[in-house]
């Protein structure tokens, strides 16, 4: 069944350019990713609007 | 009642790792792997400043072949996953069973109302912080890096965890469990020492295979959501796992790739 690996492997690129973002600091992306996800709502649509953020500011 | 008990039995079996260690008769692979464990519990805390706790600094025997079994179910043409609720965790698309025979009977049920379902064991799990998880003994039969990706992945859940959204905090875990295992065994061993090097082929392993089903997922939403009969979607979706199958063996034929082997062999569908 496709979805027993699903479950593990979405968005990968996204952790992969957030953690890019992060200068390749897990600490740094765990507290980014805590913060985003802390104001609530889908936690992936929060990373979306959090690389956004990099990228603007960059 | 029965998942209380058999997580009491773990949690009551538990003795601190450096008691065990002290024990006679330790063979050395399993001396080597515990200390393993108990480097990469401090890696975690000092270096990456997870939610540690007490977990992984004792270790539980398992007396059984397997810890649990994690039924997962889904509609034959959709890619949503039927979902359990439980208290602490919120909706998540996977329900662990002690009892294999509790788990067929479960998955004979939603077979009936038309689901593919599929059981698979589990070495590990997370409390998520509400107790001191213990090693517990299924993991000593997995390699170095893999040991420690898979704790680095069950502390990460400790660490940061989103109720009710079980794809997030899988995936994270799998993401940092894979990098926090190249970054520990580069900082342990040296950059391009031998296990650094095995952890950097793991998480590519891993993207690779990702990209892939992506690829594969994309198929079947695509066919999924065709204005065709349910027979005809059947029977192509069979194509299209047969082609999965086809294409992902060929790229195994690259000797470097070891990981999602079970892909060719797993059902991906139940009759």
């Amino acid at each position: 069944m496709i979805i027993q690996y699903t479950l593990y492997l979405k968005n990968l690129k996204l952790f992969e350019a957030l953690y890019d973002a992060e200068g390749k600091s897990l600490t740094r992306l765990i507290d980014s990713i805590r913060e985003a996800v802390s104001k609530g709502g889908e936690p992936f649509e929060q990373l979306h609007a959090l690389i956004d953020r990099h990228r603007t500011s960059s | 009642m029965r998942a209380g008990y058999e997580e009491g039995k773990i949690l009551w079996r538990r003795e601190p790792i450096t008691d065990f260690l002290e024990k006679p008769g330790i063979v050395a692979d399993t001396k080597e792997k515990l200390g393993l464990v108990l480097a990469v519990r401090d890696y975690a805390d000092k270096t990456l400043k997870m939610n540690v706790g007490g977990s992984y600094s004792s270790y539980s025997y398992v007396d059984r072949p397997a810890l649990t079994y994690i039924l997962t179910a889904v509609p034959k043409t959709e890619l949503k996953p039927y979902t359990w609720w439980f208290l602490f965790v919120g909706r998540v698309p996977y329900k662990g069973y002690f009892s294999i025979e509790d788990a067929n009977r479960a998955a004979a049920e939603l077979q009936r109302e038309g689901y593919d379902t599929v059981i698979r064991t589990t070495a590990a799990f997370s409390t998520l912080g509400w107790f001191d998880d213990p090693l517990l003994s299924h993991l000593l039969r997995y390699d170095q890096v893999t040991l420690a990706n898979v704790i680095f992945h069950e502390l990460l859940h400790n660490t940061l965890y989103v109720k009710g959204s079980a794809e997030f905090n899988e995936s994270l875990a799998n993401f940092v469990g894979g990098h926090a295992a190249i970054d520990f065994f580069r900082d342990k061993f040296g950059e391009g020492s031998a296990e650094h090097q095995r952890a950097v082929l793991a998480w590519q392993d891993e993207l690779e295979f990702a990209d892939f089903l992506e690829g594969v997922t994309n198929t079947l939403n695509t066919l999924y959501a065709r204005n065709i009969p349910l027979e005809d979607k059947l029977r192509l979706r069979e194509q299209v796992f047969a082609q999965s199958k086809s294409e992902w063996a060929s790229r195994l034929a690259d000797p470097q790739s070891y990981r999602f082997r079970n892909f060719l062999t797993n059902r991906l569908t139940t009759r």
